[in-house]
């Protein structure tokens, strides 16, 4: 089906609230789906897998100038490593076994946005993502699945992925598990809510 | 000699963002409906019909089409029967009287029938990014039938009653950015006369209007034959579209706050530099004199039903006429007489004030005009976790001492919650002691947020980097970030505890509304409003050689 970015966003942001996590992080995740669908990627699937643990953050190992998250909640501990990697508290944050390796990439990008700089993400052991605020540029081979992540600052330059001309379609089933999710936070209906409404109470014949 | 002018730049955040101050805007020549109108006029643009497939009971399509700084628009309009069980103003309905979509470009016949049928479907329909609104509105069925049997005789209609109502037919809902599959804002946000805030749908809304209009004409038409007449162009001008709007506008203006940081601050910095002028030109002194005289035939024109509106309408009705007694040409030549009319102002209510700062920026079209550029943004601001919990705690206490003096241990500052409902979605307001559902909470409680983050703050060292804060207290982020969102964007924050007892949605609503242009406002509860939008704006017709000179309307020859 086809979804607008806007769509993709506030589905996801929802989606994450109804999976646990926090209002601030729930944001940053729904803005780093619809990047990561803007430029083509399957950010969508990222996330759900990302979604699926819910287990707390976890607090990251410091030694020197690195950081080493090895195990936790995938979505607050990327943050956690941007913040920190972005804050200059460490140089480089090693994330061990991370089940959503593309939406750290696109954690990234809205870090590199809010907070300037871009970042090198190391996905796996045979590819990489340089990110900024003006986009995405991809090194080789991301890997799937479970795997390590690692983060660094970089300078925000490297060949920028084009933005296809079109988001691609989302299967209607992956979608449905956003929506699944993104209806955890909503409230039933009761008539007493209804006549709160913008109408009630009117006849709307007049 | 004239008194010293009391004020010398923006208002400040904190006597601005108050919600019952902004519960008293008016629309001003800033508020986008304006904007989108200039524009036009500047462009002289000319509005085409080239599908007008409707029968003798005024059910079908139609096609409207114009070109805005190089690009073609169409309002893709449908009219279909609707039993009068089924029409209802509320965001719930399945059905309505008219369903539209404006859309990029000109339609092709296959583009036309996708639309047939999926716009009458609304939300339940599926759109792409060729349509950048969707919309549909709702026959106020007793002027559209009074309208078409006064035309149908060779009669116009009665002038109170268009007076009174005010529209044909009443949106209850404006979709846009990407809602149900339509264009996201950003494809065509760099366009030029599309990027300001809300022009799509403003736009959309306009073209709709002049579908009611000939709507209404053709059932006249149809019915009358030869004895028809078309409208009286008065009689036509105050036709506007009626709009029944409720909560699911008010968190809005939390979720964008570098937005209204924006909309606040272009009317702030507008008033700023009125204010700051020492004289006025014999033109200024005039259309000001002409623009107080017409304010006052507006109120006299604003008739409401709720109780506690209709009293400050009263009391706005007696602050004018004696500000009206006051100001006169001779008032005006002294020193800084913009200055001094806001300070004349600034000793009634909250609804003359607001009704003043409109007035003042009408007349000055070239020293404010230019900042309707500066309304809209790509930017959600930035966020630095570099930071020290010392100088964030600074930035909370700076921004948010309002929210800090809050006391939450009084259960009435706690009485109220949002939430999304179920039923398409919708934001809603509950009693946290009398319903279900405070658990899944929305985060409009920005000032009990910012108490807890104060409270964790004063627990966490002071040198240390916000990231490393934020690692301990993930669930801080939110508010985190708005705090320096404030003090890069000071109008950011409406200033009032939005889950207190006291909390009235209707101002968030009014304030949105006004930026939007709309008048008339007609609060039916202290959740929702009716209003009416382009009432006395220049017609599709007559656009190209139209003054922008339709504040505050007001239909001649009514009392």
């Amino acid at each position: 089906m086809n979804l607008s970015l806007n769509e993709i966003e506030g589905g996801v942001r929802k989606a994450a609230l109804g999976a646990g996590l926090s209002v601030g992080l729930a944001d940053d995740t729904g803005r780093a789906v619809a990047v990561l669908q803007a430029y083509g990627f399957d950010g969508i699937s990222a996330a759900l897998a990302g979604f699926a643990n819910t287990g707390l953050a976890a607090r990251p190992v410091i030694k020197n100038s690195d950081a080493t998250f090895d195990a936790g909640n995938p979505i607050p501990n990327a943050v956690s490593a941007l913040d920190l990697v972005a804050a200059g508290v460490v140089k480089r944050v090693l994330m061990r076994a991370i089940e959503a390796p593309l939406l750290v990439v696109g954690l990234a990008a809205i870090a590199a946005q809010d907070q300037g700089g871009g970042f090198v993400v190391g996905v796996g052991s045979s590819g990489f993502a340089l990110v900024s605020g003006g986009g995405i540029a991809i090194e080789g081979v991301l890997a799937s699945g479970v795997t390590e992540v690692t983060i660094s600052r970089s300078r925000p330059d490297g060949t920028v992925r084009p933005r296809p001309d079109h988001i691609p379609d989302v299967p209607p089933a992956i979608w449905a598990q956003v929506q699944a999710l993104a209806a955890l936070t909503y409230v039933p209906a009761t008539e007493a809510s209804r006549l709160s409404g913008a109408g009630a109470g009117m006849t709307d014949n007049d | 000699m004239t008194a010293t002018p009391i004020q010398t730049g923006p208002r400040a955040p904190a006597q601005v963002m108050r919600l019952d101050r902004l519960g008293a805007s008016f629309p001003t020549r800033l508020s986008f409906m304006r904007v989108l109108l200039r524009r036009l006029m500047a462009e002289k643009t000319t509005v085409t019909r080239p599908v007008w497939q409707i029968d003798d009971q005024g059910f079908g399509r139609a096609v409207y089409t114009l070109t805005l700084g190089g690009f073609t628009y169409s309002l893709v309009a449908f009219s279909t029967p609707l039993a009068p069980e089924n029409r209802t103003d509320r965001v719930i309905a399945e059905a309505w009287d008219t369903s539209y979509v404006l859309f990029d470009g000109i339609p092709a016949s296959a583009d036309l029938d996708r639309l047939q049928t999926n716009a009458p479907k609304q939300e339940a329909g599926r759109f792409t990014s060729k349509e950048l609104v969707l919309c549909r509105a709702n026959k106020s069925v007793r002027m559209f039938d009074h309208v078409v049997d006064c035309l149908a005789k060779g009669e116009q209609p009665a002038a109170d009653q268009v007076q009174s109502v005010g529209y044909l037919m009443r949106t209850t809902a404006v979709y846009g950015n990407g809602k149900f599959g339509i264009a996201d804002r950003a494809l065509f946000a760099g366009r030029p006369g599309l990027g300001g805030p809300f022009a799509a749908e403003m736009l959309a809304v306009w073209l709709v209007r002049a579908f009611t209009l000939d709507l209404v004409e053709h059932v006249a038409h149809q019915k009358g034959g030869a004895a028809f007449v078309p409208l009286d162009a008065h009689l036509k001008r105050h036709f506007g579209v009626g709009n029944a709007t409720g909560l699911g506008m008010a968190p809005f203006l939390v979720s964008h706050p570098v937005l209204l940081n924006n909309w606040i601050a272009a009317r702030e910095t507008a008033l700023a530099r009125v204010s700051a002028c020492k004289a006025a030109t014999a033109d200024e002194i005039a259309a000001t004199l002409s623009l107080i005289a017409r304010a006052s035939r507006h109120l006299a024109q604003w008739n409401v039903a709720d109780s506690l509106q209709m009293g400050r309408i009263t009391d706005l009705r007696r602050e004018w006429a004696a500000i009206a007694e006051t100001v006169n040409t001779n008032w005006l030549t002294k020193d800084h007489p913009w200055q001094r009319l806001q300070a004349l102002a600034d000793k009634k209510s909250l609804e003359c004030q607001e009704l003043m700062v409109a007035l003042l920026l009408e007349p000055h079209g070239d020293l404010v005009d230019d900042l309707a550029g500066d309304m809209a943004t790509d930017t959600r601001g930035g966020f630095d976790t570099a930071l020290t919990v010392g100088a964030m705690r600074a930035l909370l206490e700076a921004h948010f001492d309002w929210a800090l003096s809050v006391d939450f241990s009084d259960p009435l500052q706690l009485q109220q919650f949002w939430y999304v409902s179920v039923e398409k979605l919708e934001p809603r307001l509950g009693d946290r002691y009398g319903e279900a559902g405070s658990e899944l909470e929305s985060p409009l409680d920005i000032a009990r947020r910012a108490q807890a983050l104060a409270q964790d703050f004063n627990l966490a060292n002071p040198v240390e980097t916000l990231a490393e804060f934020l690692l301990r207290h993930p669930d801080h982020r939110f508010l985190a970030r708005r705090v320096q969102l404030a003090a890069q964007y000071p109008y950011s924050e409406l200033r009032d505890n939005l889950i207190a007892d006291t909390c009235l949605p209707i101002d968030m609503l009014r304030c949105k509304l006004a930026f939007f242009g709309a008048s008339k406002f007609d609060p039916k509860s202290d959740r929702w409003t009716r209003i009416t939008m382009y009432q006395g704006a220049p017609l599709t017709e007559d656009i190209a050689g139209a003054k922008d000179d339709w504040w505050l309307p007001v239909l001649r020859g009514v009392q």
